[in-house]
């Protein structure tokens, strides 16, 4: 369970970053 | 009995709490907003547009000004420990200094050398470089943390180590069960990811009011995504991790647990209280009922804490006077136990004095039979074992429901923006605008759970905060508090005036 929350961990920097560059492209602000 | 100024001990403790909730102000904002930094850096450095890079520097100078006041009241945190703590420094601290020691001379370091090139290197060293440097001050922030939680992790589950009687000290055993101990990895994963959520909420605060002035309009629109994606996920996670350490507190700590959730019955099938008003009258042990009026979710409180709905979860009465049927020892007999062994182990330290060898092996055979329950033999009755129900119980439920509010509104954020009406939506911008001082609520109440939740106890079973602190006058803490409440107070007032100056200039001045 400790390994699966540090692998998610680093998903979720990860995946923020992605989604974060997914919506500013959606709202035209990128 | 030991002769305890029991005044010194609550004014230690209040000394260490006003440091660790105002230290707790502006450590979660570096935990996030190095994170968030580093993405405005890399989408700037990714498109090359100027813009991106002004926005970077404006959350960055921010950044700073937190930064050192964090660092600042932190400082003053570890000196406590030998200050007022002096008897838990010298019972525990092979143990608990290591995990410290490692946070100043291997995180710590990290962070301050990328910080000097973050801040200091903008047109001095490649943009590569620099956004590499930007991406070492988030992961030290965050490593800084994980070894302050291991420390932590380990007063609540301690773990990887053997009690020398020679020296009446705890020594480490296993450096690597003591940083993977199970408490200390939900608890780093739950705490950072909430300091990710709360930079998310300072960020909707400060572009709210740019919105509501009608100021740096894009830049506040673009920070608003970026901050809604991160805190929605960050919400996600922080649930998840917070269900895992509720878990891992059912299990090493489950007198913590029956106080969160104002349970004194165990039972199976055991539900959860959604809300509700603790009776303050109710003691361990009486007839009266715990709650004026409450409201529940059958079976849940079974589930969360074992995995099972039909599970048995014990209240403060089944682990205070024990519970035969489900196997739960009493806390008058484990005090029995402890006195036993604390006189063994005097009597151990007698015959070694006197080189009575067969007289110390016999009292160490028997200490060893008992030495689990050491610590218990500083408790005076059964019922010294019971935290205050009404703080963590209360706590708990704020946390809960305001880390239930948060995700609602980064929703709410995010459908705006992708609809092209935010500037428009003019009833969900001051609810952005008060967002940040939810979260610190949410953040100190988080701690108060952990650590009032955990009393009596210093380190959990083993040691006592009555015979953890200093054998000092009460006065001379009670001075110390209310000089470190002055300062602290005028760098908090100091930080707030600095950062809205900061705002009041903005981002395009600022570059």
């Amino acid at each position: 369970m400790s390994a699966l929350l540090l692998i998610l961990y680093v998903f979720l920097i990860i995946v923020s970053y992605k989604g974060s560059i997914f919506i500013l492209k959606k709202t035209d602000l990128l | 009995m030991l002769d305890v100024d029991l005044s010194m001990v609550n004014w230690a403790r209040a000394q260490f709490a006003l440091t660790a909730m105002y230290h707790w102000i502006f450590v979660p904002l570096t935990l996030g907003l190095s994170f968030l930094c580093a993405f405005f850096e890399s989408i700037y450095v990714r498109t090359g547009n100027k813009e991106w890079k002004s926005i970077t520097k404006f959350w960055m100078t921010l950044f700073g000004i937190n930064f050192a006041i964090g660092v600042a009241t932190g400082i003053i945190l570890e000196f406590e420990f030998g200050t007022n703590w002096s008897n838990y420094s010298w019972i525990v601290g092979d143990i608990f200094g290591a995990p410290l020691a490692i946070e100043g001379i291997f995180a710590f370091f990290l962070e301050a050398t990328f910080f000097a090139v973050m801040f200091f290197g903008w047109n001095r060293v490649s943009k590569n470089f620099h956004l590499f440097s930007t991406w070492m001050v988030a992961v030290g922030s965050n490593l800084s943390a994980v070894w302050i939680l291991v420390a932590n992790g380990w007063m609540q589950n301690p773990v990887g180590m053997v009690f020398n009687p020679e020296t009446a000290r705890f020594e480490m055993q296993n450096f690597f069960e003591v940083i993977f101990n199970p408490v200390a990895v939900s608890k780093f994963t739950h705490t950072s990811s909430s300091g990710f959520l709360f930079a998310c909420l300072f960020i909707l605060t400060i572009s709210c009011w740019y919105l509501i002035k009608e100021r740096h309009i894009e830049m506040a629109k673009k920070s608003i995504v970026v901050a809604s994606v991160f805190g929605l996920l960050s919400s996600a996670y922080v649930g998840f991790t917070g269900d895992e350490s509720a878990y891992e507190v059912a299990q090493k700590q489950p007198m913590k647990l029956a106080a969160i959730e104002g349970l004194y019955q165990g039972e199976k099938n055991a539900p959860i209280v959604a809300a509700g008003i603790l009776n303050m009258d109710k003691q361990p042990g009486d007839n009266q009922d715990p709650f004026l009026v409450k409201v529940e979710i059958p079976y849940l409180l079974s589930l969360l804490a074992n995995r099972s709905f039909n599970s048995f979860v014990p209240g403060v009465d089944d682990l205070v006077y024990g519970n035969k049927e489900e196997g739960i020892e009493g806390v008058a007999s484990k005090i029995t136990k402890g006195k036993q062994a604390l006189n063994d182990l005097a009597q151990f330290k007698q015959a070694r004095k006197e080189k009575n060898k067969e007289k110390a092996e016999q009292s160490l055979t028997r200490f060893k039979t008992n030495q689990d329950y050491m610590g218990y033999g500083y408790l005076n009755k059964p019922e010294d074992a019971v935290p205050s129900i009404a703080i963590p119980y209360y706590a708990f439920h704020i946390m809960v429901a305001l880390g239930t509010f948060f995700p609602i509104l980064f929703i709410a954020f995010l459908f705006f923006s992708l609809k092209g009406s935010l500037t428009q939506t003019k009833w969900l911008l001051p609810i952005g605008l008060i967002s940040s001082l939810l979260g610190l609520f949410a953040q100190q109440s988080g701690w108060v759970v952990a650590e009032v939740g955990r009393q009596p106890w210093a380190i959990n079973g083993l040691l006592p905060v009555h015979v953890a602190t200093t054998n000092l006058a009460a006065r001379n803490v009670q001075i110390t508090f209310f000089m470190f409440l002055g300062l602290f107070t005028l760098l908090l007032i100091a930080e707030i005036k600095i950062m809205l100056k900061q705002i009041s200039i903005g981002p395009e001045e600022g570059k």
